[in-house]
């Protein structure tokens, strides 16, 4: 396991906790804007790693939008 | 006014991105070969089993591809009746024109349905249709695939509607109707392209299912929901597979697995693994691995500013609080399906690779998928929804926040914003606006050594097979009578180089003429897509093959074809021949499952060779139907047939699963006159 996947689960843990699905958003968000000067730079590990993060914070939104969708 | 600048700013950008197929010269992809006249007078809406082309031309069953055959066919013979045999109108008014016209009315019904906005709806059709994914399809050639990511946004437009209506109990008649309607568009989709007909229907099924699960949990009638929903999955569904019976029934009774049929290539995970081109990081950014040289296999390095693009997507879920129920279901649906496309779209690749095997191994209908970038049509879907939403809501927020900036009317936050985004999605794609994508986005002459080609093949009245090496070049000339054989799927080889070591063993010059094989040519790549060095033109190749085939001492050189080399084997084999030379045998063609044959002089024990690929279902019968002979296979690769007694024959060579295909069409087309019927007393009974 590398540094930025423990990074990773260590916020993702948090932001479970918080339980608020604007901040997995705007954490995917962030992650999709950090890869663009990885990928720019050829850092393609990190920049990769970065957009399966940026993809697992927003389906968290999105579950947790959808547990939350009710009338 | 503000419409009309709309339309037609709209209109310029996509007549400027297609300009090639409004010109007047000739158009072809690499999965787009050309027609000359005489195989445009020769087309038919005709359905049949086996095609002459199929398994490297020798030959195939096609029950399972007769969709295609249905789209590929029935506009050329429609055309050619109304403009003659014209090639360059023909093409355009048959694949380009209607792609144009079916993906603007379909996503822009599509989009109004979810936007009430135009300018929204525009900006949704112009991703749809100018997104790099549909560039590399279109510019390829593939435009009956294209013609179904075209349809696309409708079935899902119909199948919303339909799902609407399912829960108002007051218009039963309405749901109805929309079922019938739905149960169609699907089975066009299908038409189109069965795969893309896959996606749409695992997409609205998804669909289905969210809707069906947010209103159970906000209503009490569970068993309403549950039967209405239902209903409107899979009467659609059964209206769709009963108008395909034409071809599932001869598939279905068949009994073999069409993906099998195709050989290693099509259905093993290896397959699948080599043609996994995109990554995660090009699925999310709707940029498709080939962008923009479209060369088979290159996979460019990831473009880092098309990850804005997901970015936009996404930062639609940022704005779904402030929204009522339903528009804020149809955002996260379509996030949701953005992000499933893109799985799947990236194929075996990282991350969850083995997810896509899986599915590929083991679920149903998936192993039709070997291509997985086909997924991309629903991730073109899910942005043309969700970056236009993301775009209205973030120039509404920079409005509101002018307030605390500066206020002018034209030069503002928002303005801004709107022109910063039409430049960056115009420097996406720049390439077509720049005229640098290849295919059918570049105009293509036909050399005269090609015509001298078509003429002299086609004025030749005997049956043969001609052999291309390495492959066929796509302004090559081929028919039923001269189906053209591709020697790297002959010899099961990559290059020019192998198919002369395969050529130059001692048994080639039998194999050839076993197969029925009269001219072998050597292509002048005038498109310069054959003879490749790292994937470019290299003329030493052509040269160096041409100068290698020509010290062949079985082959005669035939001159007059300029930069074309063609070569004459002797005494190649005849459609129908036997190695018995007592057997005299006369034959005439019907159709490609149906052979009329004389055979005199016959001894019991005798074999009738009929160079077409082995299939069982192939056989020899008199004409009273007593005598019926089955296929068994010769030399590893053909059908014969074993002549009982001594004596002359009145034979009809037939290919069996045909008369399943007779009466899939008149199963479809009852449907479809049934389906048609209900749907008129529908809308009167509506009245």
């Amino acid at each position: 396991m590398k540094p930025q996947d423990i990074l990773f689960i260590l916020i993702l843990v948090f932001l479970i906790y918080k339980k608020n699905p604007k901040y997995f958003v705007f954490a995917g968000l962030f992650c999709f804007a950090l890869s663009i000067p990885f990928f720019q730079f050829w850092i393609f590990f990190t920049a990769e790693r970065l957009t399966w993060y940026a993809v697992a914070f927003i389906l968290s939104a999105i579950i947790i939008f959808i547990a939350d969708n009710k009338n | 006014m503000k419409k009309i600048i709309i339309y037609s700013i709209f209109g310029c950008l996509i007549l400027f991105i297609f300009r090639n197929w409004f010109s007047a010269s000739l158009i072809t992809g690499s999965d787009l070969s050309i027609l000359y006249k005489s195989q445009l007078l020769h087309k038919s809406v005709h359905l049949f089993a086996w095609e002459t082309a199929q398994s490297s031309g020798l030959g195939g069953s096609i029950t399972s591809l007769l969709w295609l055959y249905v789209m590929s066919n029935t506009p050329l013979v429609i055309l050619t009746r109304i403009f003659g045999p014209n090639y360059l109108l023909i093409e355009r008014f048959a694949y380009f024109y209607p792609f144009l016209i079916i993906g603007i009315v379909s996503a822009f019904f599509f989009a109004k349905k979810i936007f009430s906005s135009i300018a929204l709806s525009i900006f949704s059709i112009t991703i749809y249709l100018s997104n790099t994914y549909i560039l590399m399809l279109s510019g390829g050639g593939q435009v009956i695939i294209a013609y179904a990511y075209a349809f696309a946004p409708a079935v899902l437009y119909i199948f919303i509607k339909l799902y609407e209506t399912a829960l108002e109990r007051d218009k039963k008649i309405q749901f109805f109707s929309q079922i019938i309607l739905a149960g169609i568009s699907m089975a066009l989709e299908i038409l189109f392209d069965a795969r893309i007909g896959y996606i749409m229907l695992a997409t609205v099924m998804l669909y289905s299912v969210f809707i069906a699960l947010h209103r159970l949990r906000n209503r009490k009638s569970y068993s309403y929901i549950w039967t209405a929903h239902w209903l409107a999955i899979f009467l659609p569904i059964i209206i769709a597979l009963f108008l395909h019976s034409f071809w599932l029934l001869p598939t279905i009774l068949i009994g073999k697995n069409p993906v099998s049929e195709f050989g290693a290539a099509y259905s093993s995970i290896d397959a699948v693994k080599f043609f996994s081109f995109a990554k995660f990081e090009n699925t999310l950014s709707l940029l498709h691995p080939n962008w923009p040289e479209n060369i088979f296999g290159k996979v460019s390095f990831m473009k880092a500013e098309f990850l804005i693009i997901p970015i936009l997507a996404f930062a639609s879920l940022l704005f779904i609080k402030k929204e009522n129920t339903l528009a804020k279901r149809h955002i996260l649906f379509f996030a949701l399906i953005g992000l499933m496309g893109a799985f799947l779209a990236k194929g075996a690749n990282d991350p969850f690779g083995f997810v896509y095997i899986w599915l590929f191994k083991y679920f149903p209908g998936f192993a039709m998928f070997r291509d997985s970038t086909k997924w991309y049509t629903i991730v073109a879907l899910s942005y043309s929804i969700l970056i236009p939403y993301s775009a209205s809501n973030i120039y509404s927020w920079l409005k509101s926040k002018n307030k605390y900036f500066f206020k002018p009317n034209i030069i503002n936050l928002q303005n801004i914003f709107a022109i910063v985004l039409t430049s960056y999605f115009l420097l996406l794609i720049s390439p077509a606006l720049f005229g640098q994508l290849g295919g059918t986005f570049r105009s293509t002459r036909i050399p005269r050594e090609y015509i001298k080609l078509e003429r002299f093949l086609s004025t030749d009245k005997r049956f043969y097979r001609t052999f291309w090496i390495p492959r066929i070049q796509r302004l090559a000339y081929f028919s039923n009578n001269h189906p053209a054989i591709p020697a790297n799927d002959f010899f099961k080889v990559n290059s020019p180089r192998e198919d002369i070591n395969s050529l130059n063993k001692s048994e080639t010059n039998n194999l050839l003429s076993l197969a029925s094989v009269r001219y072998i040519i050597v292509p002048y790549d005038s498109i310069g897509e054959l003879f490749l060095t790292d994937r470019k033109y290299d003329k030493n190749v052509y040269r160096k093959t041409i100068n290698e085939i020509n010290h062949i001492s079985w082959l005669k050189k035939i001159d007059g074809f300029g930069k074309i080399g063609v070569y004459e084997i002797m005494n190649p084999k005849d459609h129908f021949w036997s190695p018995q030379p007592n057997l005299k045998i006369n034959y005439s063609y019907i159709n490609p499952t149906k052979y009329q044959l004389n055979v005199n002089s016959s001894k019991a024990g005798d074999l009738l060779v009929f160079s077409e690929s082995f299939d069982k279902n192939w056989v020899a019968k008199s004409a009273d139907g007593k005598l019926v002979i089955p296929s068994v296979k010769y030399h590893g690769k053909y059908n014969s047939f074993l002549l009982p007694k001594d004596g002359n024959y009145n034979l009809e060579a037939y290919y069996t699963p045909q008369k399943w295909v007779n009466i899939g069409v008149i199963i479809s087309s009852m449907s479809l006159i049934l389906i048609c019927g209900s749907l008129i007393i529908l809308k009167r009974q509506k009245q």
